[in-house]
């Protein structure tokens, strides 16, 4: 080939690639693939069912000196509202033992049927008051408010209200070890169980429950004490799920100077995490901690606040799960576990024992949200700031919440003689608008 | 001895420069010739012209067949003569040529007919004929044919025919037997009638000191097709045909019309071997002849054999070590004549080594199970398994999806042909081998443009190592990954078939190039694409071997038809750019990496303009700036394999530069510097940043349902999983295996009547409902329940149903059997009736690729004609 042949090769070449180049900006429409829809199915869900655990148990006597004791003592009070239909049977208002409220119905809310538990106890040995939601029986959950070591006491009431037998995986989750029991109970059969000889007096622990088969109701009752006067006693049910984000509504300084509320955080999972808590005050001052949680460990977070009320918010990279220890002085000393609350769109209704009570509504987003409050009195709209809460008197049997966004409440019950703190939880078996994809 | 009257007969088709020759021979012969008569059949006036030149008689008795052809010039004759010597207007007579022959007549009585030595007219040393006989089964058999003449069959002897071209017949035996019968297949005329004349009592013999050069343009089909009647190939066929029904007893020919349609059908297979693919067509065509003119054939039959006894024909045919001979023959062609032997080879300079390299980067895809990295699963646990998967058109997606099935399953086939009962271990060997078969393809292609060993090892092994190639393999891009190591090896299929000396060896790269070109569409439609226009360009820059490059398209088709009908009923062609739903997505062909390399190599490659030939700086500049400007078709799929096709195109460009270097530090500078740069290469982009390949069991299901499956192939298992909203999949016999995955379904997600039942199945297993279960199990034909996501709560209520049977938590979940007895009808794959021939066609093309004696070997003579 001669040169300008040769020349042209090469200039061919490099218009060649230019052009490569400049094809590169051509595009394709491609249409966008359809996403799959998911397919609603509504059936037949099963029949609804609460569960009252009853009455305290105390271990020992009244004296503590009954070795092997283990008896429920006085009545709880149960109060539940129903809303369409009709109960099984209709359950005593003050229980001597465990009670289990039931009905059917397609559509499942708390506006169908929820129920709550409160019992004023005042013993030599146990004081205060214990007031708890009336959940539904579950397959699995934790407990995280367990108490040991001197002056502590925890009791876990287990119950099977099924007409089948069931085993229960129990497994402590100490500081340093872990260590299971397997629990079985008869059809019906309810039992309390000390747990002095499971927790090794750790100040912190946590409990897993897991059924085999059907789901159980279970709870963990508190009981503290000073000398030989009693500082407190608390019933709770399971915890929330573990999540990247809590929220703890209705916290409040309440033993200023006396006693200091604690957050416990436990990490289930199998890597270090890091949480920042954030106590948002209303109208005083907030408070952010960040907390290093050690793999299936705990971590304690005792803020140094000033008085007033607080929303906790916990966020982290990994699931935590999270309980507030808040002390209480009135006439008489007691405690409450403040467990998180559940998010809750659309309407929520409680049943209010006969305490004064207040609900406090937590808006943890960035926006403002109106909740409709309904009591007996009649209805009023409440606006919550972004990223905070409103405690609102309640008066009445019971009370009903709706909104479009997103909203956390916890009751708080105070008397004089004790305080406690209900959390609500949804009551819904699956059954009504079942999302499926199906592939 | 010059008593012998004979007149030449020239039966002469339109061919007057050979006619010339011929004329002019048959005037020069010391044998007195009585009258020559020629025959012009084509009434061509330049071979009238011509034979009146040289005094001779012509006739034009218009498009007659030989056999009238030479009956005509028999009537036309003035005088009577004793013998007549029938030429061909390509056959060349040397002078002394019907002097042998007349000789030979004159000294036996018995003789009624008398051929020539037939040497080749283009290579007067050869022998092209020295008469023909039948196998046993009654196909024409050359006796001695391509040897070079050395006088080592100079002797007169008998034999059972002789060809037409050059014979010398008695005129009397001649019309006792009625001449050459037109309704016979042109090149079996001279065989039944010199057969006839043995089985008349006559004599037929080959007087091999007559030397008659004969072009032989029926043979080499340069006549006509009207003249043959199709190819020579069905010329063959059609003169086998008819000789076994003249020989046979009769109950063979029967059975053999019988079962004509099986023996062709059974003889592709070998004809592929032989890399011999268009006698098949001669041989069906010759079953549809024949099955169309059998009373012709039995009449021919009846005639043949009122002559006499077959008996002294027995004697006369091919004996075994002749039929054996002849094959062995077959293969020995002249070494090829392209400088392969100049050629460097990777083993012979123990370039080999050097694939270590390219195994030592991708030691992390060291194959110890079934990689499940990037979404990739598992493969079918055995090739049964895999195998009806594969060029399907539908999916086991609920009811069955009518979707093709990805193109990429080729590739799945492959991996499951080369480990059967663990395919998914045949599959990460494949990924594992992918740059070591980039480098072994690129050496291939390399050597075939360098010359210096280590400038090809520097290019294969900047091919497999380069940043591009590594990047994929890091990110496990396997699709990617496996089509770029397929183009070094195309391209050099490519190169290969097109200089192939002999048809046999074009066959046999062109099996190999066609194999290669469907696993690139496989892999890559779009390097599909650029390969196949290369591939059209090759041919159509040389045709000679351009018919035979472009059958290699056939698997490629086949691969993708599929596909290309989903895309032509939706007229979404942007399908056909994506060939496997784990296919990459795309990728910036000009990023900043590719912008170094690239140019790079092209500031190194455009010097070749200075030093190699145009053809091919236009051919690999031509390669990269088409691969280059194709790379922005990936509307949904990755076309990085295109930018590394420039890559390689310019590689070889820039091994061509470095290897004209003349001056030996700078050469070496330039080698130290590019090894430098490869080996970089191979430690930056080969060993950092690499994804965990993450290789697993090639279970996906419980053992439980995988054991279940085995017994019964239409088992189904529902696969909960508890989510926002809840999802159900609904799983075919042992489980999701990649085969069973179709690119396709995210641009069209399946859509069932099932999906109904399967939701509202879904529902009551979460909700703890039995009531509408059982009915809606059993319709659905579910044997298992797998909840994959932990969830007691669900777990609890699923428990709780009495048709569900605990079967244990496993580590793909909690697991339930089906209680109900489950007899509906069950989904199944929809046979398609072309699936058969696409395998068909990538068989065939396996069997061409095969390496047999006819396209590999190239041994110089042993026998025949050397000693």
């Amino acid at each position: 080939m001669k040169l300008p042949g040769r020349i042209l090769g090469i200039a061919l070449t490099l218009a060649g690639l230019t052009g490569a180049w400049f094809l590169q900006g051509v595009s394709f429409e491609v249409a966008q693939s359809p996403k799959p829809e998911s397919i609603s199915v509504s059936t037949t869900a099963k029949p609804l069912q609460l569960y009252c655990q009853g009455p305290l148990a105390e271990l020992g006597g009244k004296d503590g000196t009954d070795l092997g004791s283990m008896a429920l003592i006085g009545k709880a009070d149960v109060r539940y509202r129903l809303g369409a239909g009709s109960l099984v049977s209709e359950p005593e208002s003050r229980v001597t033992e465990g009670v289990a409220i039931a009905m059917a119905s397609r559509e499942q809310t708390t506006a169908t049927l929820a129920a709550v538990q409160s019992q004023l106890i005042q013993r030599p040995r146990m004081a205060g008051l214990a007031a708890t939601n009336c959940g539904q029986p579950q397959a699995e959950g934790w407990l995280l408010n367990g108490m040991a070591g001197s002056g502590f006491e925890s009791i876990l009431h287990v119950a099977n209200p099924n007409p089948v037998e069931v085993q229960i995986e129990l497994v402590f989750h100490l500081a340093t070890a872990s260590n299971s029991q397997l629990v079985t109970l008869a059809p019906f059969e309810s039992r309390q169980l000390s747990l002095a000889s499971f927790v090794e007096a750790e100040a912190s622990f946590a409990i897993h429950f897991q059924s085999s088969g059907q789901k159980v109701s279970v709870a963990l009752q508190n009981r503290s004490s000073a000398g030989l006067s009693a500082t407190g006693v608390e019933l709770k049910g399971p915890t929330a799920k573990a999540s990247k984000s809590l929220a703890i509504p209705g916290f409040e300084i309440l033993a200023d100077g006396l006693a200091k509320p604690s957050l416990r955080i436990f990490n289930p999972g199998p890597a270090a995490a890091s949480a920042l808590v954030t106590f948002l005050g209303s109208g005083t001052n907030s408070d952010v901690v960040e907390i290093e949680v050690p793999a299936a460990g705990f971590a304690e977070v005792s803020p140094e606040l000033q008085v007033g009320d607080y929303l906790v918010l916990v966020e982290s990279d990994a699931e935590l799960m999270a309980e507030l220890y808040n002390p209480y002085v009135g006439k008489n000393f007691d405690f409450g576990w403040l467990t998180p609350a559940e998010a809750f769109t659309g309407e929520l209704t409680m049943v209010v024992p006969s305490f004064a009570a207040k609900i406090a509504i937590a808006n943890p987003s960035t926006a403002e949200l109106t909740v409709v409050l309904t009591l007996d009195a009649g209805s009023q709209a409440i606006r919550v700031p972004a990223r905070s809460q409103l405690q609102v008197p309640v008066i009445g049997k019971s009370l009903s919440l709706e909104s479009q966004g997103k909203y956390f409440v916890n009751l708080i019950l105070t008397d004089p003689k004790g305080y406690a703190v209900i959390t609500p939880r949804e009551n819904q078996n699956l059954g009504s608008n079942i999302q499926v994809l199906v592939r | 001895m010059a008593s012998l009257s004979v007149a030449a007969i020239v039966v002469s088709h339109a061919q007057a420069d050979l006619l010339a020759r011929s004329l002019e021979a048959i005037s020069q012969q010391n044998h007195p010739i009585q009258q020559v008569v020629v025959v012009e059949t084509a009434g061509d006036q330049t071979s009238i012209d011509l034979a009146l030149s040289y005094g001779f008689s012509v006739i034009e008795p218009g498009p007659l067949r030989l056999g009238s052809a030479i009956q005509a010039g028999i009537n036309s004759l003035s005088d009577t003569p004793g013998w007549i010597w029938v030429l061909h207007e390509d056959a060349i007579p040397e002078p002394d040529a019907l002097k042998y022959l007349s000789q030979a007549a004159e000294i036996s009585p018995s003789v009624a007919i008398i051929g020539p030595k037939l040497l080749e007219l283009d290579n007067s040393i050869q022998i092209q004929q020295l008469g023909l006989t039948i196998t046993p089964t009654g196909r024409p058999f050359l006796l001695v044919q391509r040897e070079y003449d050395q006088g080592q069959h100079d002797r007169a002897g008998d034999t059972m025919a002789v060809s037409t071209a050059g014979m010398l017949v008695s005129l009397g035996v001649w019309q006792q037997l009625g001449g050459l019968d037109d309704t016979t297949p042109v090149l079996a005329q001279d065989l039944e009638f010199c057969a006839k004349a043995r089985v008349a009592g006559y004599r037929v013999v080959v007087e091999a000191n007559a030397r008659v050069h004969h072009a032989g343009l029926s043979m080499q089909g340069k006549r006509p097709r009207s003249w043959l009647s199709g190819s020579f190939s069905q010329g063959i066929s059609r003169a086998h045909l008819h000789f076994a029904t003249l020989y046979l007893p009769t109950f063979l020919v029967f059975a053999i019309y019988l079962t004509l349609p099986l023996m062709v059908l059974l003889s592709i297979p070998g004809n592929l071997l032989q890399k011999r693919p268009g006698r098949s067509v001669a041989q069906f065509s010759g079953w549809i002849w024949a099955w169309f003119s059998v009373p012709t054939r039995l009449a021919a039959r009846k005639r043949f054999r009122s002559l006499g006894s077959l008996k002294p024909l027995k004697a006369l045919i091919a004996t075994r070590s002749q039929r054996s001979k002849r094959r062995r023959g077959k293969y020995e062609v002249e070494p090829e004549a392209s400088p392969e032997s100049l050629r460097p080879g990777m083993f012979r300079s123990n370039s080999a080594w050097f694939v270590l390299l390219p195994l030592i980067a991708s030691i992390q895809l060291f194959p110890t199970g079934a990689i499940t990295a990037n979404g990739i699963l598992p493969l079918g646990a055995n090739l049964e398994k895999l195998l009806p998967f594969v060029a399907s058109n539908s999916i086991p997606v609920l009811d069955s999806i009518s979707l093709p099935t990805d193109p990429f399953n080729w590739w799945l086939l492959l991996a499951a042909l080369i480990s059967p009962a663990e395919p998914s271990l045949g599959f990460a060997a494949l990924v594992f081998a992918a740059l070591s078969m980039a480098f072994f393809g690129a050496w291939q292609l390399g050597k075939l443009f360098i010359s210096k060993p280590w400038v090809i090892t520097l290019v294969a092994l900047g091919y497999s190592l380069s940043p591009q190639l590594l990047t994929l393999k890091s990110n496990i891009a396997v699709v990617e990954l496996l089509a770029a190591a397929t183009i070094p090896w195309t391209l050099f299929f490519l190169i290969r078939a097109l200089g192939a000396f002999n048809s046999a060896r074009a066959w046999r790269w062109a099996g190999l190039l066609g194999l290669a070109l469907a696993l690139l569409a496989a892999a890559s439609p779009i390097a599909f694409a650029l390969l196949g226009l290369t591939v059209l360009v090759a041919a159509l820059s040389k045709p000679k071997r351009g018919l035979i490059l472009l059958w290699s398209y056939l698997p490629a088709v086949a691969v993708l038809y599929p596909l290309a009908r989903f895309a032509l009923e939706t007229q979404n062609w942007t399908v056909l750019t994506q060939s496997g739903a784990i296919a990459f997505s795309p990728t910036e062909p000009f990023g900043l990496v590719n912008l170094i390399v690239l140019g790079v190599l092209l500031l190194l490659s455009l010097p070749t303009w200075f030093i190699a030939d145009a053809k091919v700086n236009f051919g690999l500049f031509g390669f990269a700036i088409a691969a280059l400007s194709l790379s922005v078709i990936q509307p949904i799929a990755s076309s990085a394999p295109l930018t590394l096709a420039a890559a390689l195109s310019l590689l070889i460009l820039a091994g061509l530069v470095i290897e004209s270097v003349r001056k030996r530090t700078i050469s070496s500078l330039v080698g130290i510097t590019v090894t430098a740069g490869v080996l970089y290469s191979g430690f930056t982009f080969g060993f950092v940043n690499q994804v965990n390949p993450e290789f697993k069991s090639s279970r996906v299901m419980p053992a439980l349902v995988v054991a279940a499956s085995e017994q019964d192939s239409n088992l189904r298992t529902l696969v909960i999983e508890v989510g926002d909203p809840l999802t159900a999949t609904y799983v075919w016999g042992s489980g999701q295996k990649l085969e069973m995955s179709s690119a396709l379904l995210e641009s069209y997600p399946a859509k069932s009547d099932i999906q109904i039942a399967l939701a509202e199945i879904a529902a009551n297993l979460v909700a703890g409902n039995q009531d509408k279960l059982v009915p809606l199990l059993s319709e659905t034909r579910v044997d298992f329940v797998l909840l994959a996501t932990p969830n007691p709560e669900v777990e609890v209520g699923i428990s709780s149903l009495d048709i569900l049977q605990p079967a244990g938590a496993t580590e793909y979940g909690v697991l339930w059997r089906v209680e109900s007895e489950n007899q509906s009808s069950v989904p199944h794959i929809k046979n398609d009736p072309i699936r058969p021939w696409q395998f068909g066609v990538v068989a065939a093309f396996a069997l061409l690729a095969l390496p047999t004696r006819a396209s590999i070997l190239g041994r110089r003579r042993k026998t025949g004609g050397v000693k």
